[in-house]
């Protein structure tokens, strides 16, 4: 049985007197010490999906549909009692800035300190004890518990943030760009940790990022979402040497790498604002080179292209030609810059 | 299919070209530090003043034409680096040459003329548009500062350069505000107004990290363009390997307020000596799950400017370190043409 699996999702949140339909028809499942990335551009619902499943949601916003089960329970359905244990102790997240997370006014490791007992009923010191084991286990002298925050460069931090994610020996993390603030040295040692502790402890992660570069590394599989919806999801390695939709495709080119010498090229136009848009059609068809007349009459429906490998394009059939037009620049071109 | 892509846009394709004559900007021995707050206490007993050494001791030239990448970890220096050679912080101590002349010394009209010709692009697009202005007043206002034109030439001028920075067409753009623009096409505005006066040096600090990966690259695209249209010479501050060797085809790479390694972007980034240089590219993840990287830690954290070590900065995390490295700082050195590099392994 997997250890999470998301049906249908779809998530809106009330702005203004608008209802913005946020994250539509997410599917997705995770099996136990494996890894998802989730990958989009700011606005594409990303953080949404992982707020939803962790029942954290703003006020303004609520799951409309679908299901999520967690270790054979749909946690949708939990009382939110249920839920509070349930959050930290199976089920808990790594935030992108852990400057924000951490109170400035406590020491971290009596914050360390408070997730444990908040769950546990052990004495102080046993607390203390185990919050040094879990920041040598990150890495982290045990005498740095004593710090604040502010005594703490951000690298630091973040390991607190993955320590306190981890002191109640969770199933799933869920990880929110969780080395986005840092520098690319400390990026890749916290990588190099997460991974670590992973073989060892065993527990799954969904991994959000705008970095493909990050998650082509650390995740097993991967989701490209675009304005609220799934584009394409698949096994990393098969998506990255097959890749499907056009957006994925165009993702690939814009995106700088330390090894390769190619001119790259972008995406004309952005991402769409969900605010009042219409719903018909394929979104990313205003930025698509290769939209044709369907594409603005009905939502592209998921195809499975081979076992495990969805994409959401109404062209996938023509997909070699696809790949090899989206190599020239001059493809990008024709659609229209907004 | 690489090499034939690049041939299918001669024009837009990036300059890696040979060396320029000329040096437009010089640094001699440049040096940032500030004081650290201290207690009334430390001050009534005259405590030592403690400095932050932001940059200390960083000389290196920029030729005409080039676009130099400044690379680094944060806390490096490279933003203070940046402010120094436009004259929006001045140094403790060195000089900034540009075209010969020491900008500290300048003043009225000279300086008035030096600030027209240094331009500046900032890394947040949401701060450094005034919310109120329209993009024709945000364009219009450099131009009236320094008296260009009567008024229909500077909307004429406003025009022009919002079409080099591709917001098109401009009379679109011109009325608008910025919460109704993208954060790339804000970066877009940003660099308009960084050209209107045609300058011919812009420092651009982390100007693409803040942006959509999908329109990063169209902003990169765009500085290599400019830079060609218009004979500018770029300073390129990111944190991002991959970005600088993408778009500059010199490198210098920051340690602690001191350059480490300085040349040529494919020898730097291609073949790097400096044990410093040689951890940042193997922290560069790869977008390429079919590759596999080697990683090469290096131990700690960059620390504080306030206390540095003796010798080297770089020694207490250096893998390669020696008995030299603790005692003496490293020289930069040419160690081949075109590259310089402070290290005693060399």
């Amino acid at each position: 049985m997997a250890l999470l699996e998301v049906h249908d999702l779809d998530v809106e949140y009330l702005v203004g007197d608008s209802i913005v339909r946020a994250v539509r028809n997410v599917f997705f499942t995770l099996d136990e010490g494996k890894n998802l990335g989730i990958v989009g551009e700011s606005g594409c619902g990303k953080t949404t999906v992982a707020k939803a499943i962790m029942r954290l949601l703003p006020r303004n916003g609520r799951v409309a549909g679908g299901r999520v089960v967690f270790e054979g329970r749909d946690i949708l359905r939990l009382e939110d009692a249920q839920m509070r244990s349930l959050r930290w102790e199976k089920l808990s997240t790594i935030p992108q800035s852990a400057m924000n997370t951490l109170d400035p006014v406590y020491r971290v490791g009596d914050q360390l300190c408070e997730s444990i007992l908040t769950h546990r009923r052990i004495p102080r010191s046993k607390a203390w004890k185990r919050s040094v084991e879990l920041a040598e286990l990150v890495g982290l002298e045990g005498k740095r518990l004593a710090n604040y925050p502010h005594q703490l460069s951000g690298g630091m931090k973040q390991r607190f943030a993955i320590a306190m994610a981890l002191s109640l020996d969770p199933s799933l993390i869920i990880a929110d760009e969780p080395t986005t603030a840092l520098d690319v040295i400390t990026q890749d040692r916290i990588l190099a940790k997460i991974k670590e502790l992973q073989e060892g402890l065993r527990f799954a992660m969904i991994y959000i990022s705008h970095d493909i570069g990050v998650i082509a590394e650390v995740c097993d599989a991967m989701m490209v979402m675009y304005a609220g919806r799934i584009v394409e999801y698949g096994i990393t390695r098969e998506l990255f040497a097959d890749t499907y939709h056009p957006y994925t495709l165009g993702l690939k080119n814009a995106f700088p790498s330390i090894q390769a010498d190619r001119r790259l090229i972008s995406i004309p136009g952005f991402p769409p604002s969900l605010v009042g848009i219409a719903d018909e059609g394929c979104m990313f068809r205003p930025r698509c080179p290769f939209a044709i007349e369907g594409c603005g009459t009905r939502v592209p429906p998921m195809a499975e292209v081979r076992p495990g490998h969805w994409v959401a394009c109404l062209r996938t059939d023509d997909v070699g030609l696809l790949r090899e037009a989206a190599q020239e620049q001059a493809t990008w071109l024709e659609s229209a810059v907004i | 299919m690489v090499g034939e892509l690049l041939h299918e846009n001669p024009e837009s394709q990036m300059m890696h070209d040979g060396e320029h004559d000329r040096a437009l900007l010089c640094v001699d021995d440049l040096k940032k530090h500030y004081p650290v707050a201290r207690g009334a206490r430390a001050a009534l007993r005259s405590a030592e003043r403690k400095y932050v050494k932001a940059v200390d001791g960083v000389g290196f030239s920029i030729m005409s034409g080039d676009i130099l990448g400044l690379a680094g970890e944060s806390g490096s220096g490279k933003s203070t680096l940046g402010e120094l050679l436009v004259r929006l912080q001045k140094p403790t101590a060195g000089r900034v040459l540009v075209d010969g002349t020491d900008i500290a010394k300048l003043k009225g009209p000279a300086l008035k003329r030096f600030r027209a010709n240094m331009q500046m692009i900032f890394q947040d697009p949401y701060a450094t548009l005034n919310p109120r202005f329209t993009v024709e007043r945000t364009l219009m206002e450099p131009l009236t500062i320094h008296k260009v034109d009567d008024m229909r030439g500077r909307v004429e001028r406003a025009r022009v350069a919002l079409e080099m920075a591709e917001l098109r067409p401009a009379d679109k753009y011109l009325p608008a505000y910025p919460h109704q623009l993208s954060g790339g096409q804000r970066q877009r505005v940003a660099i308009a107004r960084a050209i209107i006066l045609q300058p011919k040096f812009i420092v651009a600090d982390e100007p693409v990290s803040m942006l959509d990966v999908s329109v990063r690259s169209g902003v990169l695209n765009l500085l290599a363009d400019i830079r060609h249209q218009l004979g500018l010479t770029l300073l390129f501050i990111s944190h991002d390997l991959s970005t600088i060797r993408y778009l500059c085809n010199k490198t210098a790479v920051l340690y602690l307020g001191r350059i480490v390694e300085i040349g040529r972007t494919d020898r730097v980034l291609g073949d790097p000596i400096h044990p410093y240089t040689k951890a940042l590219l193997a922290a560069v993840p790869i977008p390429d799950p079919s590759v596999a990287r080697t990683r090469l830690d290096i131990p700690g954290e960059i620390p504080d400017p306030i206390d540095l070590p003796p010798g080297c900065r770089f020694w207490p995390r250096c893998r390669e370190q020696m008995q030299i490295c603790r005692e003496q700082e490293p020289d930069l050195r040419v160690v081949e043409d075109g590259r310089m590099t402070a290290c005693h392994r060399v």
